[in-house]
């Protein structure tokens, strides 16, 4: 019960309530001690990713080694890993053997160029992982958006109801205003976009906000006094 | 605050007429007597006699600049009566009374005021009168031109000279180097052989039995050794004066070595050995905590026009840390208000927990979504949002995944949870666990169930949208902050025919998963789901408070606004984030 909820209750007290007066305090001091907390949490950051690496692996062997359906794609993982760490790591070789080889003059100046010329010179094989695989498919993940959106505003905007219509009609208006033929139309179209987007927009998106702000005020407070301990498992 | 040291007054202007009838093309101002000193180029006589004289302010204050880390002060005069672009005023700082002075930024005669200084002053800003620069003495004396400014050419010559005459004596050549060990260490810090070689003469000046005499030519070459390094910091040194500092800032930084030479020293030292260079917040100190002095200029300013006026005061003040940045005391108050609300309805809670509280749908339809899941023999998938563990939204989050995790438990159905950043997995894998076993049901959580799905935004889209199609889940909760993603996972999960739960404080997403999902928790009621689902008074409580500062926010908004409307600019000043 100590190790699991008295000290964390306590480090979330006491790192809580200092962090809510570091905002008002612009001392040096002050300043340091946000730093070190977002060092600690890079530090942390660094050996989680070991842990999510370990996640990713253990998961997709349990699948491979069950053969549950789709079990396929797993061994894709492990393909696609291997080959991104293979090539990360001849690049890193090739620079290597460079820094072994070369004279000092020249390894100075590889030091010097650093970054995105000698990642480029030496990592070719990465590179192309992250040009030609990667970005393609993740830029086809992003297409799909369009399609989706669509799909979403087509469900939307059928005036079923007076809501349905109050937004379609705006929506048209709001989307139709971001064209230039609306001007050519009529000034009223992108003038009446601008104010749906200025003021009802404006007002409901700062509502939110509003609620949002107390809503991470009053999280924030159950946490620092041990109310809320959902993040530790519960009761 | 500190204040800054107020010096004499000025006198009168006049002399600069005078000054330029001299025949040498400009001559130089006078400062004796305290009076403002003017000087004037060789323009025709009769022409710079019809010129009136510059005018000067009769007062110069440094005082430290409020709100801040103490790296910086401000330079306070009056205005000048009549004052027009026609002149500007040029703020000048130095370490000494007597320079090196540099010129921090120039201003027209009616611009610069004071009341310009909101982002440093806030609120109280436009009670300034009269002009104010912000000046840092560490635009000009950045903290490693000291370490670079502790040793020269001449002490390189003078260690080279004095290491020659130690001949075979180990410890007399130590001692050479010695005075300079602060160059030294700099130097060992960079340079593995020159660690090896100091090491290796302390060793032989110590003159341990364990330690093996010196061969032919060792100290010859370990005396070329700390030579060659201190030569490379001096190389340094020349190189940064060359590119950026000018061998005036050099000087000045000398000037302010020798006077506190003992105190660096013992600073350097300590600084050297810690491994510690450049900006370090304690060297900025040694460049901060002592007096500092300012003097103002006025110059035409027709280029043509050379005439310029000092004025005779020269002020002396020091920058101070805060401890409290007054231009955030609105935030200070409203967040002790709404604190103290949310407390207090907290501790009512304890004495009476029947608490009303209004319905969220949203949270409702949880146990319906998880009751459709068991019947149907299908998961439940968990999605969080983007962010990371240090955001409030993730933290919010993961309170929901706790709750349902206890549900899911108890319903005896599977839960799928999927993360996005490391430190999220490690966190909801455990809440997950918890949950679980506050159920009465640890043999049923599996590890395996809580997964890293991606640590890059459409990677992690592509895995959970191929889970929602392979594995069709029942239902589907998106809780947290989410991008240009969500509409993809929701749209994804909707023609997978689940249930759809989201919980999201990002507005610009909050269109697309009202149109998407059953049921979306919409702003604050992302950060309320954990207590309602709960139940349990004392958040509940909570959230009660939490309710009553909206309703207390917008009573203040309404009427601050009104007041503004009606002219009162004090209102809108109440609630102005700086």
């Amino acid at each position: 019960m100590l190790l699991k909820r008295t000290i964390p209750v306590m480090i979330a007290f006491i790192t809580g309530a200092w962090f809510a007066i570091q905002f008002f305090v612009p001392s040096a001091m002050s300043a340091q001690t946000e730093r070190w907390a977002s060092n600690w949490y890079k530090i942390l950051a660094g050996f989680a990713a070991i842990l999510g690496l370990y996640s990713l692996c253990h998961l997709h062997w349990s699948r491979i080694r069950r053969r549950v359906p789709g079990w396929g794609y797993s061994v894709l993982v492990y393909f696609g890993l291997a080959l991104t760490v293979f090539m990360g790591l001849i690049g890193e070789v090739q620079k290597g053997a460079a820094l072994l080889t070369k004279q000092p003059d020249a390894l100075r100046k590889v030091a010097e160029i650093q970054s995105y010329e000698s990642t480029y010179l030496y990592s070719s094989g990465y590179n192309w992982v992250f040009d030609y695989i990667y970005t393609p498919s993740s830029a086809t993940m992003f297409s799909l958006l369009a399609f989706f959106i669509a799909s979403a505003a087509y469900r939307t905007f059928r005036a079923r109801s007076w809501q349905a219509a109050v937004l379609l009609i705006a929506a048209v208006i709001v989307m139709f205003g971001q064209v230039p033929i609306a001007a050519v139309i009529s000034q009223w179209i992108p003038d009446a976009a601008d104010w749906l987007m200025m003021y009802p927009n404006m007002a409901a998106k700062r509502g939110i906000m509003l609620g949002v702000s107390l809503g991470v005020v009053a999280t924030a407070l159950r946490i620092i006094f041990g109310i809320e301990r959902a993040y530790l498992g519960g009761d | 605050m500190g204040m800054g040291h107020r010096g004499s007054l000025c006198l009168a202007v006049g002399l600069g007429v005078a000054f330029a009838l001299g025949a040498a093309p400009r001559a130089h101002g006078q400062e004796a007597g305290g009076a403002p000193t003017t000087t004037a180029a060789a323009a025709p006589s009769a022409a710079a006699a019809a010129l009136a004289p510059l005018p000067v302010p009769a007062t110069l204050t440094i005082e430290d600049a409020p709100n801040d880390d103490g790296k910086r002060f401000v330079v306070r005069w009056p205005s000048v009566e009549g004052a027009t672009n026609a002149f500007e005023y040029e703020v000048q700082i130095a370490p000494t009374k007597d320079g090196p002075w540099h010129p921090v930024k120039r201003v027209f005669a009616d611009t610069g005021l004071a009341r310009d200084l909101d982002i440093d002053y806030g609120r109280a800003a436009a009670s300034l009168e009269g002009h104010g620069v912000i000046a840092s003495p560490l635009a000009f004396y950045p903290s490693e031109l000291f370490l670079l400014a502790a040793v020269g050419p001449a002490d390189v010559a003078r260690a080279r000279e004095a290491s020659a005459e130690a001949g075979a004596s180990p410890k007399a050549l130590l001692a050479a180097f010695d005075a300079k060990s602060i160059v030294l260490a700099k130097a060992r810090a960079e340079s593995k052989p020159v660690e090896e070689a100091w090491a290796r003469l302390a060793a032989l000046a110590a003159a341990a039995d364990d330690t093996p005499p010196a061969a032919d030519g060792e100290l010859e070459q370990l005396r070329t050794t700390l030579l060659d390094a201190m030569d490379g910091v001096c190389s340094r040194r020349e190189g940064l004066i060359a590119r950026d500092l000018g061998a005036t800032a050099v000087e000045g930084a000398r000037k302010v070595f020798s006077a506190l030479e003992i105190k660096l020293t013992h600073e350097l030292e300590g600084h050297l050995r810690s491994g510690y260079f450049g900006s370090d917040e304690r060297l900025a100190r040694i460049v901060l905590d002592r007096a500092w002095f300012a003097r103002l200029r006025t110059h035409a300013t027709d280029p043509a026009d050379t005439r310029t006026a000092t004025c005779a005061v020269i002020a002396e003040g020091r920058a101070v840390e805060n401890w409290f940045d007054w231009r955030k005391d609105n935030n200070f108050v409203l967040m002790l208000v709404v604190g103290g609300l949310v407390l207090v309805f907290i501790a009512r809670a304890r004495k009476n927990p029947d608490m009303y509280l209004r319905r969220i749908g949203g949270l409702d339809a949880v146990d319906e979504a998880l009751g459709r899941a068991t019947e149907m023999g299908k998961p439940v998938l968990f999605v969080h949002g983007l962010r990371e563990m240090k955001d409030v939204s993730t933290i919010a989050a993961v309170n929901i995944l706790g709750e349902i995790s206890k549900h899911v438990a108890r319903f005896d159905s599977r839960l799928l949870c999927a993360t996005y950043d490391p430190i999220v997995l490690g966190v909801s894998q455990e809440t997950v666990r918890e949950g679980f076993t506050a159920a009465g049901r640890p043999d049923a959580y599996n590890e395996d169930d809580v997964f890293l799905a991606g640590a890059d935004q459409f990677s992690y889209v592509a895995a959970i949208d191929g889970i929602m199609m392979r594995q069709r889940p029942a239902a589907n909760f998106y809780c947290g902050y989410f991008y240009a993603e969500s509409l993809v996972l929701a749209e994804t999960g909707a023609m997978s025919g689940a249930i759809q739960i989201a919980a999201t404080d990002s507005f610009t997403q909050l269109p697309f998963f009202v149109t998407t999902c059953d049921y979306t928790l919409m702003g604050e009621e992302l950060y309320a789901a954990s207590a309602y689902l709960s139940r349990d008074p004392l958040l509940l409580g909570s959230l009660k408070g939490q309710d009553y500062a909206k309703a207390l926010m917008i009573v203040l908004l309404v009427g601050l606004t009104l007041l503004a409307t009606l002219g009162i600019e004090a209102a809108a000043e109440v609630v102005k984030v700086y």
